[in-house]
């Protein structure tokens, strides 16, 4: 039994539509995170869970009941503000009772509780700190761990992460899915990080304009996305507008601008103009005189340091710009400005999709 | 203006101007305030030497503070809800109230005074409805009454603006975690708005406290606070009694503030033992749908219907021939009008004053401009005004300019008016411009504005509502001033002094008279806080 | 001649000490990174540039002028904050122009220009509209266009990208370089994204309480951390403990816990010193079986981590320490799975040796 299960949910702010008839299934145990731009909706969706906002239609049901008409109060559910919103009146400590406290429960079942949060998220010692007196990283800590106190088995995070440090956040990330595991909770984590989704779920949501547009493990939407807009949002993508020249057992031969690309998949769409995507990553390059069969040659016209891949600029004779991202083998960066290379584009790794009614920069916008 | 903008970036130009705000404030504010009463120190041996006297200013002073205290505490509780009502029941009758809660806010004190008398002392008021002459004659429970009522809307306004800014995140933070409604917001919400608890109780404090004339018109014959004591030793030629209660009240005043400040910080509200079953209780619709309907039945009976119901009175005499009788400025009516003229005069050039000298400290305050110790010390002096009691701050006053060689009446009153207002002004403009991001006006330099362009095109425009609405509550703060006004008054009366006289009928007029010249002041009134108002709603 | 220069700059508030005597030289047209974690001192180093705090000691020299008596407004150098602080009554021409209004120019002749900056950032359609309007990358786009019409010939942005979506970001930040490029200024970029450093910066300055650890190229930056703060916080490193136990010509060779031997190529370091062995994530291979690489430790896969372009494992030794290897996702021949037997590896020349810190190496190398 699915332990959320949302069916048909609509919310309008004025003609704004801020869901649009999203149905989803969160599973039991299942680390699940919604991704998506800025007013796509991920923040609405997660705030109906809690009961925080009331939608307009759809139904919403939480371990197999109904709990449309559940205040926030009575939902059992833990929820983590992107602000935070630790009680700033209250140290570490009353801030993790909290939830204990107002349902009542015995003081030194309490204690007990809040003695072992505190010990797995390593803060027994700060326990009497304020909220003010707490790094960023250990103040959600504490808004996870108070979310937590009084046993709900659904976490529900809004941006958790948001607030904090690159690196902060890379690290926190972690020990969030750790926590969320050990304990045998189902998480619901909003982020617009689609990198941070990646890393910690079982399965992500994306969402767009108030509608959900792919759901899938981390894998599937990287290496087969089934969307265009996912192949553009979760990691970068090269896109070429281009024509099918025939169609082949394996998949098909796409005309870029006079050069071949041959395609190995099974998902190629019935019509003749197509877009192709390819990552950045799956691109080999190579020294010009390195010359393999369905090779393309190109110019590197910018090239830049990331520290695990140099990534390059490439104008192909076909006039395509391609970005190749190519790890660092040697102690300098392999090719420079200027410089003629072979790419290579593997079939196995391009994804075809009929072309977009809206226009391709209008369907991949993130804005 | 290009000059005066380059000459901005010259930061001595700029702490001379910082420098003169700083020195009018200290030298003709809050000095004369203090020394004053310092001067005529020794008179206060007159008191010593005469233990009726003795025991009649010590009963004045524990009478202004327990007042005071027990109104406070009354309008918090009262208030409270009404403005939670406001911000956040969602009821279509939000507005009204919201309205109609700034009414006391608008009508002078003077006018409520008289206004609250009719309504509950006299025979044409809600005594016939029981059946008596007098429901609740002058004396302390009327005091009390009255107090509150114009201290109501201070309250409900604080608290209003509070609950506007105060973030819902906590409180939902809360019930997701399992809290009630009810228990959300006591443990919660009530915990973080605490400071603006302390800060309205106190300038509820401070209201009953301050006010003269109101208190006088209901006071009745016996009972006695400090405002009122002093009045009657002013009258009697006393100066010994008059220099004694001003001085304890000036130098109590300012100790049970900070007092008060101090112990609220440290004040924990109690958020121990909680009852889940009864705190769900509390929270249904249906209770809190009783609590709402009790607060508003407060609200209009000891509030409301007070406050207005001077109109019926006023109503008759436009029908009488008091009407035509007063807009001819025969009999009484002359002196009224020049009561009038005098009163929006000196409120004109107390608010001009204000702007141009407070708009300085205000800044210095706002933007840290001295340090944080040196701020916060600032931002503490200039709150002194509102402390004291105006009728102490008069006396005081008055003392001081006479002693420095004759400063004309006139003068006097303005510099009493401008003194009672001032804290009123920087207040709120240290206020608008803090909610100016320093940020903005950071940038702004950066891209080569120099301090007093960004301050023109910037902070200016941006707090320009705060300038106006702050210069409208100086202008009806000081026209509504009875208390410095009855202090330093010789010959010239202001129109709320002039009212008294009338109400307590040391001038001989009729009761439409009466009702008609307290409510051309109301009405006056009224229309400056309508057009502000008119104001600040376009904008939004 | 050089575009900024710092000498010895310090700024303390109360009893922190917020820039701690900063050195710095910035060639004119330089883009230039301020990395460090919140706290650092990156935004005070800033504002001390723009002249809005004033230095405790210390000289800022902008353009080869000793600045430190010319106010904000006389150092042709425009301030940008993380949240724009545009003017939300004025519209977003008025915003672009107010460098040069505030500065005396004709309105025509200043909005004529202002058009023209909004076109470089294409926002030229929404030059009425207000602040309020536009979406988060749209008002960073007005708050760089405000910038650049200034004609300051210096930038401070302070976290130009920190208020927008992840993906956004990425978009945004070739384009904010490639602008800045175009107009021939000097920029300041402040971050604590090391990712963000690493892709646009000409040279990174990274920033730890006030004090600078590291400058230079991001290549250098890199590939040649100074100390194990810049290690840690610049990519993602392992770190190991260890003693040296033996040296020789070609290299030293280093004892870890639990008695695992490993060989580096740094011999500055003397037999019995504690030093920390640190290796990039990327730098460390993982392998199914034994291999003839001189470093090679037994571990157990603990979590896989999928990271879109790379995946990441976080292997734990049989010693005890954890380290991460970091593989490129389309690279991987056989993928692993959490209980997986596995053996780590690294070449000695990507081993980075240090001392050993006083302070532990936690807290050495924390960032929180």
């Amino acid at each position: 039994m699915p332990h959320v299960r949302i069916a048909d949910l609509t919310k309008r702010y004025g003609s704004i539509v801020a869901l649009n008839r999203v149905s989803l299934e969160v599973r039991d145990r299942e680390y699940l995170s919604i991704i998506g731009p800025s007013g796509c909706g991920k923040t609405t969706l997660i705030k109906c869970i809690a009961g925080i906002i009331h939608p307009d239609e759809g139904e919403i049901s939480v371990d197999g009941r109904n709990v449309d008409r559940l205040p926030i109060q009575d939902r059992e559910l833990g929820y983590v503000f992107q602000e935070i919103a630790l009680f700033p009146h209250m140290n570490a400590r009353e801030n993790i009772s909290y939830g204990p406290t107002v349902k009542g429960w015995a003081s030194d079942k309490t204690g007990s509780i809040v003695t072992e949060l505190l010990n797995m998220i390593k803060l027994s010692d700060r326990g009497n700190a304020f909220p003010d007196e707490l790094s960023g990283g250990a103040q959600q800590k504490t808004a996870v761990s108070r979310a937590l106190a009084s046993g709900s088995s659904l976490l529900l995070l809004d941006e958790p992460l948001g607030a904090l440090d690159a690196k902060v956040r890379a690290e926190l990330r972690y020990e969030l899915r750790r926590f969320v595991k050990d304990l045998h909770l189902t998480a619901v984590h909003v982020t617009h990080d689609q990198e941070e989704a990646m890393s910690i779920s079982d399965r992500v949501v994306v969402m767009r304009a108030g509608r959900i547009v792919e759901v899938g493990t981390p894998m599937e939407l990287y290496l087969k996305p089934k969307e265009i807009f996912t192949a553009n949002f979760v990691g970068e993508a090269n896109f070429m507008d281009v024509e099918i020249a025939e169609k082949t057992e394996e998949g098909c031969i796409l005309n870029v601008g006079g050069l071949k690309l041959r395609v190995r998949s099974k998902a190629i769409p019935g019509v003749e103009r197509v877009i192709a995507a390819v990552r950045p990553e799956f691109i080999s390059i190579r020294n010009h005189r390195v010359h393999g069969v369905d090779d393309w040659l190109g110019e590197i016209e910018g090239e830049s340091f990331t520290g695990t891949v140099t990534r390059y600029d490439v104008r192909v004779t076909n006039g395509e710009k391609l970005v190749v991202k190519h790890p660092i083998s040697a102690e300098e960066p392999e090719f420079h400005m200027g410089d003629k290379v072979n790419l290579s584009l593997p079939a196995d790794h391009i994804l075809v999709y009929p072309y977009p009614e809206a226009g391709l920069e209008k369907e991949t916008s993130v804005e | 203006m290009g000059f005066l903008d380059t000459l901005s970036s010259n930061p001595n130009a700029r702490q001379t101007v910082y420098a003169s705000a700083f020195i009018f404030f200290t030298a003709l504010i809050l000095l004369p305030s203090m020394l004053g009463i310092f001067l005529k120190r020794e008179s206060i041996g007159e008191v010593f030497t005469d233990p009726a006297l003795m025991g009649r200013a010590q009963s004045a002073i524990v009478w202004s503070f327990t007042v005071a205290f027990l109104v406070s505490t009354l309008d918090l509780l009262a208030g409270l809800p009404l403005a939670w009502f406001i911000v956040r029941s969602g009821s279509r009758w939000v507005n009204v109230v919201d309205t109609l809660a700034d009414i006391p806010f608008i009508i002078p004190t003077a006018a409520l005074g008289f206004s609250s008398f009719l309504f509950w002392s006299s025979p044409g008021g809600i005594s016939t409805l029981f059946g008596v002459e007098a429901l609740i004659p002058p004396g302390v429970i009327l005091v009390m009454l009255l107090h509150f009522a114009f201290s109501f809307p201070v309250i409900v306004r604080v608290i209003v603006g509070e609950l506007l800014g105060y973030k819902e995140t906590y409180e939902i933070a809360a019930k997701t975690l399992g809290a009630q409604p009810f228990t959300a917001v006591r443990t919660v919400t009530l915990p973080i708005i605490k400071p603006a608890l302390v800060a309205a109780f106190l300038l509820a404090f401070g209201r009953s406290l301050s006010e003269t004339g109101a208190t006088l018109m209901v006071a009745g014959p016996v009972f006695e606070n400090g405002p009122v004591f002093i009045k009657k030793a002013k009258d009697a030629g006393l100066e010994g009694p008059l220099v004694f209660v001003s001085f304890i009240l000036i130098v109590a005043s300012v100790l049970i503030f900070a007092l008060i400040r101090f112990l609220g910080a440290r004040l924990r509200l109690p958020t121990g033992r909680v009852s889940p079953f009864l705190e769900r209780g509390l929270s249904r619709t249906r209770s809190v749908a009783a609590r709402d309907g009790v607060t508003l039945l407060i609200f209009i009976i000891f509030v409301l219907a007070p406050s207005l119901f001077v109109s019926l009175p006023a109503t008759y005499a436009l029908l009488d021939g008091t009407f035509t009788e007063a807009v001819s400025g025969r009999g009484v009516w002359g002196g009224f009008w020049q009561s009038m003229l005098l009163s929006y005069g000196i409120g004109v050039v107390a608010t001009l004053i204000n702007i141009v000298a407070g708009l300085p400290v205000a800044i210095m305050i706002a933007r840290n401009k001295l340090g944080k110790t040196s701020t916060t010390l600032l931002d503490m002096l200039v709150n002194v005004p509102i402390m004291v009691p105006s009728v102490a701050l008069g006396v005081s006053l008055s003392f001081f300019w006479n002693a420095l060689g004759s400063l004309p009446e006139l003068w006097v009153l303005i510099l009493s008016h401008t003194t009672i207002t001032y804290t009123y002004f920087v207040r709120a403009m240290a206020a608008a411009v803090e909610g100016v991001s320093a940020e903005m006006e950071e940038t702004a330099r950066t891209l080569g504005g120099r301090p007093l362009t960004v301050f023109r095109r910037i902070t200016l425009p941006l707090t320009k509502y705060s300038v106006f609405s702050g210069a409208v509550l100086v202008f009806t703060r000081s026209v509504d001033e009875t208390g410095a006004a009855i202090a330093v008054s010789r010959q010239l009366k202001t129109a709320p002094v002039l009212l008294v006289d009338w109400v307590k009928g040391v001038v001989p007029v009729t009761a439409s008279e009466r009702a008609l010249g307290v409510s051309f002041l109301v009405l006056t009134s009224f229309l400056s806080l309508l057009i502000l108002r008119l104001v600040i709603r376009g904008k939004r | 001649m050089p575009g900024v220069r710092l000498v010895q700059v310090s700024k303390g508030f109360g009893r922190i000490r917020a820039v701690d005597r900063v050195s710095l030289e910035v060639q004119d047209g330089e883009y230039v990174c301020i990395l460090g974690p919140t706290g650092s001192g990156k935004t005070t180093l800033l504002r001390l540039i723009a002249g809005l705090v004033e230095p405790d000691e210390g000289e800022v020299y902008i353009g080869n002028r000793l600045v430190n008596q010319y106010p904000p407004e006389e150092r042709d150098a425009v301030y940008v904050p993380q949240r724009y602080a545009l003017f939300p009554h004025i519209t977003v021409l008025e915003n672009v122009a107010f460098g040069s209004t505030a500065k005396g120019v004709d309105r025509e002749e200043a909005f004529e220009n202002s058009r023209r900056t909004l076109e470089l950032v294409r926002l030229g359609w929404r030059a009425d509209a207000f602040p309020e309007e536009l979406s988060g990358g749209m008002q960073q786009r007005v708050a760089l266009a405000r910038g650049l019409a200034s004609g300051a010939k210096l930038l401070l942005l302070d976290e130009p990208l920190g208020a927008l979506d992840a993906r956004l970001r990425v978009e945004l930040r070739d384009k904010l370089r490639k602008l800045v490029k175009e107009q021939g200024l000097t920029a300041f970029h402040v971050t604590h994204d090391q990712e963000e450093a690493l892709t646009v910066a000409d040279r990174i300055i990274v920033l730890r309480e006030g004090r600078v650890q590291q400058q230079g190229t991001p290549f250098h930056v890199y590939r040649r951390p100074e100390n194990l703060f810049v290690a840690n916080f610049v990519g993602g490193t392992n770190f190991l403990e260890g003693v040296v136990a033996g040296r020789e010509r070609e290299g030293s060779y280093i004892r870890l816990r639990g008695d695992l031997q490993v060989q580096v190529q740094d011999i500055s370091y003397l037999v019995d010193e504690t030093v920390v062995v640190a290796v990039r994530e990327e730098k460390t291979l993982i392998k199914a079986d034994v291999d003839e690489e001189p470093n090679t430790l037994s571990g157990e896969v603990k979590a896989v981590r999928f990271l879109g372009c790379f995946t990441r494992y976080e292997v734990g030794l049989e010693n005890g320490d954890t380290v991460a290897s970091r593989v490129p996702t389309y690279t991987l021949e056989k993928t692993f799975t959490a209980g997986s037997r596995v053996k780590v590896g690294f070449h000695p020349v990507d081993a980075m040796v240090y001392p050993y810190p006083s302070l532990g190496l936690l807290k050495e190398v924390e960032v929180s």
